[in-house]
């Protein structure tokens, strides 16, 4: 025989009863949120919610909480009418084609081989070469200041050079915390030049994160070649 | 019929975060109490049965029966009783249960569903019975059958909002479906926002720009996002269908996230020299506040419920880790003293706990909590690939979060406690980030 355990306390109670619709207005709002790609490719079924949720705040407001519950109600129905008809219409919106919108899923591997890691806004040139960090490290190696020396010796040699001093880590870790330690890579790099002697004010420091990783595999190689500063020529 | 197995966990004791003695307690098959006292039910849900009408020609009993289970899976607080089992046939048994012959084979709870086909309209009775206190349990906007569209997403739609009461009646609290998850993928050689249904099911793009759009936050009915699309990260707001430029000082511009209340966004700025915390006027993106100052990186802030306190990442004492100061400014207490790599904090709606990932020495991802008060650690996954990026659900009793234990990353959805886990995204991966519509 199976014993039935108690029910656990896990959250205080709502008690609703009488008072506004809290719930179904949120929900109404969320409804509309979710919604959000029909303001664009179907803007009248969008509006249409709109102005129901509106009406049901307005009735919530003046204590009548019952037409407002069914006008929050209306309003949900309608965001989903709303998303229904965006969806639908979402090829012929999104005019250009859209790829990984009209599937649920999208390919990785396809994208993969699209890549295009160079798209930074320069071009990289031999002069300049990319130097590479530990895990979550930004301090130079012995290693990347010998690069870094025949790097200031191009700078100098080629003093009318715009350069973008591009920090980039590994797919591993937080995206956002991967920004700053690029941005903090592009930062060091770009002063360890200075001491070098180079003219850093053509220098301009900017950090992709994990965002453009220089090789897509996920082993301790292309970890290791994705850490990195690249320097590219406006 | 999918019956997703729910993931009972072993948890195996590591090196570095210890953990406590009643999590690893084995379970039973029924009445399970998880280490936060999350109890999980015996729940019986036959297939909906035609009532009259036209025979289901068009996935009506799918879209009913196939959704609750599935919510019910997702929760975690259920265990579907195996059909196999049943003793008598629910259809022919009708809207009237044998209580007995489905507390014999072990049911808390019966769901039944039955359904009334015409023409385009469906007319749908569904009903939750307590089978150990013999009665049917009467649910808010489920007294009577309701008149639905024949149509997927219309009757999941209902579904979705009957789970929620059936939650209700068992947790006091109702459940998450019909919330939102922004979240990111790859999209050519950038990355895309894309809006995901919590069950999963449903997936919209939201921007269609070639370029790196990361870090989406959702409150309150706005999207705040970092982009590369004119330049370096910038910070934008999206709503009312629009992308609209909202900070872009030199440097980083990132991870902007709305208060509670709406009052403010907090966001990481390098602005003055190297990344530190800002409070943003949430309309024009002008700095309000500068909040830290340190020669290290501080970034990733993320709202207390009540507004008050801020949780963030700084490396301020080496590597990262999670630090709470005043949203005022001040107040900085580290929290995080166990491994070299904590980022990504999230802090509960709850209040009283903060979900982070945790790089541990092997070098694998794994998500954790830590208590506010006292800086006690709880670990939410292990040895299931890498797993990042937590986001609790609006009322904190659910975390999603990415995991590549299956292959490429998908969404999962843990109870609070870790103790169930169920993969909500479909299976060709590639999700980055994910946050929970609050």
């Amino acid at each position: 025989m199976r014993r039935i355990l108690p029910l656990m306390l896990m959250s205080l109670a709502l008690a609703a009863c009488g008072g506004p619709p809290t719930k179904t207005l949120t929900e109404a709002q969320t409804a509309i949120n979710g919604a959000i790609l029909a303001k664009k490719c179907a803007p009248e079924d969008y509006a249409a919610a709109e102005r129901m949720y509106a009406k049901a705040q307005t009735l919530s407001a003046q204590g009548k909480y019952d037409e407002a519950e069914k006008a929050g109600e209306a309003a949900k129905k309608l965001a989903e009418k709303a998303r229904q008809k965006a969806e639908e219409r979402r090829t012929e919106c999104f005019a250009r084609k859209d790829d990984g919108a009209n599937n649920g899923g999208t390919d990785i591997e396809q994208f993969i081989d699209r890549s295009d890691p160079g798209a930074g806004g320069g071009v990289q040139v031999d002069g300049l070469k990319t130097i590479y960090y530990d895990f979550n490290a930004a301090e130079l190696t012995e290693e990347s200041k010998q690069t870094m020396a025949r790097n200031a010796a191009w700078l100098n040699a080629n003093p009318d050079a715009r350069v973008i001093v591009e920090g980039h880590c590994d797919s591993r870790g937080s995206a956002e915390y991967n920004l700053a330690l690029g941005e903090k890579r592009a930062l060091s790099a770009r002063a360890y030049l200075k001491q070098l002697g180079a003219d850093v004010g053509r220098l301009e420091a900017v950090s992709y994160g994990e965002e453009r990783p220089a090789e897509y595999g996920e082993d301790e190689g292309s970890y290791a070649r994705n850490r990195r500063v690249e320097f590219s020529v406006r | 019929m999918e019956n997703a197995p729910l993931m009972l966990r072993r948890i195996l004791p590591l090196l570095l975060f210890a953990l406590p003695a009643a999590a690893q307690d084995d379970t039973t098959p029924d009445g399970v109490v998880t280490p936060v006292g999350i109890t999980v039910f015996q729940m019986a849900v036959p297939d909906a049965f035609m009532q009259g009408g036209s025979p289901d020609t068009r996935g009506v009993t799918e879209a009913l029966t196939g959704t609750i289970r599935r919510d019910l899976s997702i929760t975690g607080y259920f265990n579907l009783v195996d059909k196999a089992a049943f003793l008598v046939d629910p259809a022919k048994e009708g809207m009237t249960p044998n209580y007995k012959s489905w507390f014999t084979i072990g049911s808390q709870g019966l769901i039944k569903a039955g359904y009334a086909i015409q023409g385009n309209q469906v007319v749908v009775d569904l009903r939750l019975f307590s089978v150990d206190g013999g009665k049917q349990i009467s649910l808010t906007g489920f007294e009577a059958p309701a008149t639905v569209a024949v149509d997927a997403a219309a009757l999941r739609a209902h579904a979705h909002k009957f789970v929620n009461e059936v939650i209700r009646y068992y947790t006091k609290s109702p459940g998450f479906f019909g919330s939102q998850i922004v979240t990111v993928k790859r999209t050519g050689s950038g990355k895309s926002l894309f809006m995901v249904s919590a069950d999963g099911l449903e997936e919209s793009r939201l921007t269609s720009d070639d370029s790196i759009n990361m870090l989406p936050t959702l409150r309150k009915g706005r999207i705040y996002f970092t982009s590369f699309r004119n330049g370096g990260p910038h910070l934008f707001a999206l709503y009312g269908g629009q992308a609209r430029p909202f900070a872009s000082f030199q440097g980083l511009n990132t991870g902007a996230e709305l208060s509670p209340s709406g009052h403010a966004v907090a966001a990481t700025l390098s602005k003055d020299g190297n990344p530190e915390l800002y409070l943003l006027n949430p309309e024009s993106g002008q700095v309000v506040k500068r909040l830290t100052n340190s020669w290290s990186i501080d970034t990733t802030p993320t709202w207390s419920p009540d507004g008050s306190r801020l949780a963030f990442v700084s490396d301020r004492h080496g590597s990262p880790q999670i630090w709470i100061m005043n949203a005022g400014g001040g107040g900085e207490r580290r929290l995080t003293f166990q491994g070299d790599y904590n980022t990504t904090p999230e802090w509960s709606p709850r209040g009283d706990k903060i979900v982070f990932t945790a790089r541990d020495e092997r070098n694998v991802f794994d998500i954790f909590t830590v208590r506010v008060a006292d800086g006690g650690i709880e670990r939410i996954t292990q040895n299931q690939g890498n797993n990042e990026e937590p986001s609790w659900s609006p009322d904190g009793r659910h975390i999603v979060f990415t995991s590549t234990r299956n292959g490429a990353a998908e969404l999962f959805i843990a109870t609070e406690d870790g103790s169930k886990q169920f993969q909500i995204t479909k299976g060709k991966g590639g999700y980055f980030t994910p946050y929970w519509a609050k």
